[in-house]
């Protein structure tokens, strides 16, 4: 269903604002919506190319087919569908923390990528809070440092990014090397090729301060 | 054929410009944009009622292209 919005300036036009109650604030602006409007999923312009374009209209075919799938009484399809959903960004940590407290039997697989997809929702949650008061920035870096050293690491790049840091600035204040190591490593290895990472690097001394807490360690 | 003076004067207002509705520059940049050639080759809503209406008809998601007509 092809629907393109242009925003005219025209007095009385409909929907003026309907770009920015998507979510958009520049043009163009790629969504795909529901029958009533609600927003999808929005294609990034990080990946805005057409294999992911076409990735992102999968997604949200496979949306539609599972949420069908649920609503006629599938349990079999409801894991999948509660993934999909974090993924695409439509729930809230408190509200996937209801869902998934509802679930069913998960298979060893399903239950790894619950675990990374709501600790996605966990970091963004965390930041917001950290956002409202700093000081808690190394509250949450302590108390994911145990799921660090087991090796698990958000998905979505911008809530790994912020669960590195938040748990390389514990480990700086608790002078714990092992710790600070692994959580730069990880964060070395998803953006290292992202432009401005090595300047990001350099600017915060993260090499100069992984060297100091072996040194003292 | 004669025309009444008053025929005359009417069919003048009826010509003179400042009678003729004129489309202001943003509706002329909207017809402009309605006009472009990619709205043709493929069948693009351009209303969002019409287009929440049409996805709930045939059970299919809508993929939204944001664009402007006020600048280029």
């Amino acid at each position: 269903m092809l629907f393109t919005h242009i925003t005219s300036q025209v007095p009385g036009e409909k929907y003026p604002r309907l770009l920015q109650e998507m979510g958009g604030s520049g043009f163009p602006f790629l969504a795909f919506l529901s029958e009533e409007g609600k927003l999808l999923a929005a294609h990034m312009s990080a990946n805005r190319t057409v294999s992911g374009l076409e990735d992102t209209a999968y997604e949200v075919n496979r949306f539609v087919e599972l949420k069908k799938a649920v609503e006629g009484g599938d349990a079999s399809a409801a894991v999948d569908f509660f993934l999909l959903r974090m993924k695409l960004g439509h729930l809230s940590w408190e509200e996937a923390k209801s869902i998934h407290g509802k679930l069913g039997n998960v298979t060893p697989d399903q239950g790894k990528r619950i675990q990374a997809r709501m600790l996605d929702l966990e970091v963004m949650d965390a930041l917001q809070q950290v956002q409202a008061a700093p000081e808690r920035m190394n509250e949450f870096g302590k108390k994911w440092s145990a799921t660090c050293e087991k090796g698990l690491f958000p998905k979505a790049e911008n809530a790994c990014q912020f669960y590195c840091m938040f748990i390389m600035q514990h480990a700086e204040f608790d002078g714990n090397a092992r710790l600070y190591e692994k959580a730069y490593s990880e964060l070395k290895r998803r953006f290292d090729k992202m432009p401005g990472f090595r300047e990001f690097v350099q600017q915060n001394g993260f090499e100069r301060k992984l060297k100091e807490l072996q040194r003292e360690g | 054929m004669t025309l009444s003076i008053l025929g005359l004067a009417g069919l003048l207002g009826w010509t003179s410009p400042a009678a003729i509705p004129q489309a202001s520059p943003m509706e002329a940049r909207l017809q402009a944009k309605l006009q472009e050639p990619w709205l043709k080759k493929a069948a693009w809503i351009t209303d969002y009622d019409d287009a929440k209406a049409a996805s709930k008809e045939q059970g299919k998601p809508i993929f939204a292209y944001f664009t402007r007509s006020y600048a280029p």
